[in-house]
């Protein structure tokens, strides 16, 4: 246990970066610490999310508990999530959590009068905090062409006479107690691939058997060079690992002309995130959660003390 | 060819790939257990027991027969767009995989993370209905005790602490097993409210009273909305239904390289003896739909061939057979096999665990035997009969038998005479020179010399007292401990 350091420097090296878009390369490091990156990312990044709603008037089609639901599903803004308190372990409060550090107040009032349809959307919520809002996807640069496709997400539709009346709370939280305080997306990655091509053997093939090896493959990995009429590997990335060419040059009978493997350290992420906060920001506050998360262990490691509460348990997380 | 079958069999896409009696189990059983949304007025109507999927989906793919479903819309001169119909199920992303063995014996893992955005999340309306006397009426003889009336009176029977005066419920109420749904008693004061039975609850949605043909009657509507919980019943479109074995947390499920997660992971055993492929291909098929492909019809009998499914797949950058990498959730390496994927269209059925739930420690016993009495709505409890009860004797904890099945349930005691082996009954007879006393006494030898306490079985003590009063008398032989 001791002596041995598996200490590591893994480095980041950004490719894109949108609002809600983030593509990374992270090297140097195991599988390990790359799936609890995603993994926290997905369910442990808190944001903040309608979760208690108090309906004064609804005449809707859709019943209190649709409408609810529909609420908390809408993301909001949270850069302030990090900083926020848990509604349960707020001392401002006790308990209710209707305070400033750990709730935001939410109200929304709409009434259809003409005869048109009315669309009740997340722009008709009305919050007590400037910085806790619905995300708004106007200028995300998701390229809506029609004015009327940026009225926000829909929350109901009202027809003449129908009207909604509601106050709603928005707490902090985080997507493993339920996916609407999850931020993300979309979060994965790949190991990188490198691809080889056994030369000497590809040559021995005739232009159409090329063809076909560059068409085995459903992405874009491969192609002929027109020139030289050889195969070059265009887009290593874009190979999904789905064996599709490596079958195909089995049943070919040229087994090893091409073979792929997978860098073991070396990850391709894409994070995608629902607008709650940024991507950039989501991967910065994941790191942070994880850091806490070690620190948690690291507590209970100092403290041997402590570890007498677990009797040989206590033993066996040290390591002995 | 394909208006050969009928509606809700022409809609199974790739039928004529499917064994023929998983068609007809799908369309006889499943079609028309599954939850959809078949009405547009559910806040108004009052039915006794309707399901509404919350958010019902069309089937990626299409047939001929669901074509022509819906009602087209006539303009003048000229048929516009068909106003689509309503389907009774939602599209998930079905994985083909073991998860930990929780797809055991066609059970499915489910996504938490997908049904906590909605995912098969449905209401259930359950109405309640209460006649009273009308006054009005003629040809009936007033009797004071069958004048009743609607209105709320302290009710031994339930709580009435959500009724207005009026003895309804207000709109909005929630209301428990337990409950008084509708208070009516009669003008002499005795109860007739309607309670609540064990596993009814809901908020209530509508409040009626009215007046048809000459009764005067009120109905109270009650609402629930649940999300699938472990036990839910669902079926694939193929005749493969399953309940659900677990909830997974989304970020523990396998992922493919563009992030994608499986909302519903089945077992691969479900397919060889079925033979239903017709489920693989509507996978494959709809994965290609979902990517834009143009091969869009699965019409039982003119099917696409499996070479233009596999072809447009491949032209969409995925895995000719619909195979995926996937990386495992739990560990971030990847997984060895590739995983088959695809969007599959999947119903959810009317049985739902909620509704079935048996469980009790304490409750009401029959007066006769003792035992529990059987029927849900009265807290009945699982039979443990003499199969079950040799299953557990063939695990061996035969202590937690004893006290499972006698000490707990069925515990009582008789008297038993040593010297002439009967039944001693406890009778009150009267001694020379003292107060009458009260306790065994054996009839056959009169005296209460040997009279020792057994402790038996509620149920062989009756029998001997049943047999007893035939004229049969059981001889027991006991041994002092």
């Amino acid at each position: 246990m001791e002596g041995a350091s598996y200490q590591r420097f893994p480095k980041v090296k950004i490719r894109e970066l949108k609002d809600d878009y983030a593509k990374f390369e992270l090297r140097e490091t195991d599988a390990s610490m790359a799936n609890a990156l995603r993994r926290v990312m997905i369910a442990e990044v808190p944001t903040i999310a309608i979760d208690l709603v108090e309906i004064e008037v609804n005449s809707s089609v859709l019943n209190d508990e649709f409408i609810a639901h529909r609420l908390g599903l809408i993301p909001l803004t949270s850069e302030r999530a990090m900083s926020m308190r848990f509604s349960r372990d707020c001392d401002a409060c006790d308990g209710d959590g209707q305070c400033e550090f750990c709730s935001v107040e939410f109200h929304l009032r709409a009434k259809c009068i003409g005869d048109q349809t009315l669309d009740v959307t997340s722009k008709d919520l009305y919050s007590s905090d400037h910085t806790v809002v619905p995300v708004d996807f106007s200028d995300s640069g998701a390229g809506y062409e029609n004015p009327e496709d940026q009225r926000g997400i829909t929350i109901v539709k009202l027809r003449k006479g129908q009207e909604l009346r509601l106050r709603a709370i928005a707490r902090k939280g985080i997507g493993k107690d339920h996916a609407k305080w999850s931020p993300a997306a979309t979060v994965t990655f790949m190991y990188e691939p490198e691809i080889h091509i056994n030369e000497e053997m590809m040559e021995t093939l005739s232009l159409e058997e090329k063809t076909s090896v560059v068409e085995s493959s459903p992405t874009k990995v491969f192609a002929l060079n027109p020139q030289t009429h050889q195969v070059e590997v265009v887009d290593p990335e874009a190979y999904t690992y789905d064996d599709e060419v490596l079958k195909k040059v089995e049943a070919m009978g040229k087994p090893g002309l091409i073979e792929v493997y997978a860098k073991e350290d070396s990850f391709i992420f894409t994070v995608e995130s629902t607008g709650a906060v940024k991507a950039s920001q989501l991967v910065i506050n994941a790191i942070e959660v994880l850091k806490q998360k070690l620190d948690a262990v690291r507590l209970l490691e100092d403290t041997v003390e402590a570890d007498d509460q677990f009797g040989e348990l206590g033993a066996h997380m040290r390591g002995g | 060819m394909s208006f050969l079958l009928s509606l809700s069999c022409g809609i199974i896409p790739f039928a004529n790939h499917d064994h023929a009696k998983r068609v007809l189990f799908q369309f006889q059983k499943h079609y028309q257990q599954a939850i959809g949304y078949s009405t547009t007025n559910p806040s108004i109507r009052v039915d006794t027991l309707t399901h509404n999927l919350f958010y019902p989906q069309k089937p990626l793919f299409k047939t001929v027969l669901s074509d022509s479903l819906g009602t087209p819309k006539h303009s003048i001169g000229q048929t516009s767009h068909a106003k689509h119909e309503y389907y009774n199920g939602q599209c998930a992303i079905v994985a083909v995989n073991v998860h930990l063995g929780y797809n055991q014996e066609d059970s499915l893992v489910m996504n938490r993370a997908s049904l906590e955005r909605g995912m098969f999340r449905s209401e259930h309306v359950r109405s309640y209905k209460a006649e009273v006397f009308n006054k009005e009426s003629f040809g009936k003889k007033d009797k004071a005790e069958d004048n009743t009336v609607f209105g709320k009176i302290q009710s031994k029977i339930g709580h009435v602490d959500k009724l207005d005066e009026d003895g309804f419920p207000y709109v909005g109420a929630s209301l428990q097993s337990g409950d008084i749904v509708i208070g009516k008693h009669a003008e002499s004061g005795s109860d007739y409210s309607m309670k609540l039975k064990n596993g009814e609850k809901g908020s209530v949605q509508i409040v009626l009273s009215a007046n048809d043909g000459g009764k005067n009657f009120a109905t109270v509507s009650l609402r629930q909305v649940r999300s699938p919980s472990l036990g839910d019943k669902f079926s694939s479109m193929h005749g493969q239904k399953g309940v659900l074995g677990f909830l997974e947390s989304q970020e523990n499920f396998p992922f493919t390289i563009q992030g994608i997660v499986p909302d519903v992971v089945i077992n691969p055993h479900a397919f060889p003896s079925r033979q239903t492929p017709g489920q693989l291909l509507e996978a494959a098929l709809g994965k290609g739909i979902a990517l834009g492909g143009s091969l869009k019809y699965a019409t039982p009998f003119s099917t696409p061939s499996v070479e233009d499914i596999t072809n447009q797949l491949h032209r969409c950058g995925f895995s000719r057979w619909g195979n995926e990498r996937v990386y495992n959730g739990r560990t971030g390496e990847m997984v060895e096999s590739l995983v088959f994927m695809g969007p599959t269209f999947y119903q959810k059925l009317v049985h739902m665990s909620e509704d079935k739930v048996k469980f009790r420690n304490i409750g009401p016993v029959h007066p006769l035997t003792r035992q529990p009495v059987a029927d849900r709505k009265r807290f009945d409890g699982v039979k443990v009969g003499e199969m079950e009860r040799d299953c557990i004797i063939a695990h061996g904890p035969t202590a937690n038998l004893y006290e499972r099945l006698y000490t707990l349930c069925d515990a009582s005691h008789m008297h038993v005479c040593r010297k002439c082996n009967n039944m001693a009954s406890v009778i009150q007879r009267s001694v020379p020179r003292g107060p009458k006393i009260r306790g065994p006494y054996c009839r056959f030898c009169e005296s209460v010399e040997d009279v020792v306490k057994v402790n038996v079985p509620y149920g062989a003590k009756l029998i001997c007292q049943e047999l007893f009063s035939m004229g049969i008398a059981i001889e027991f032989e006991s041994e002092l401990c």
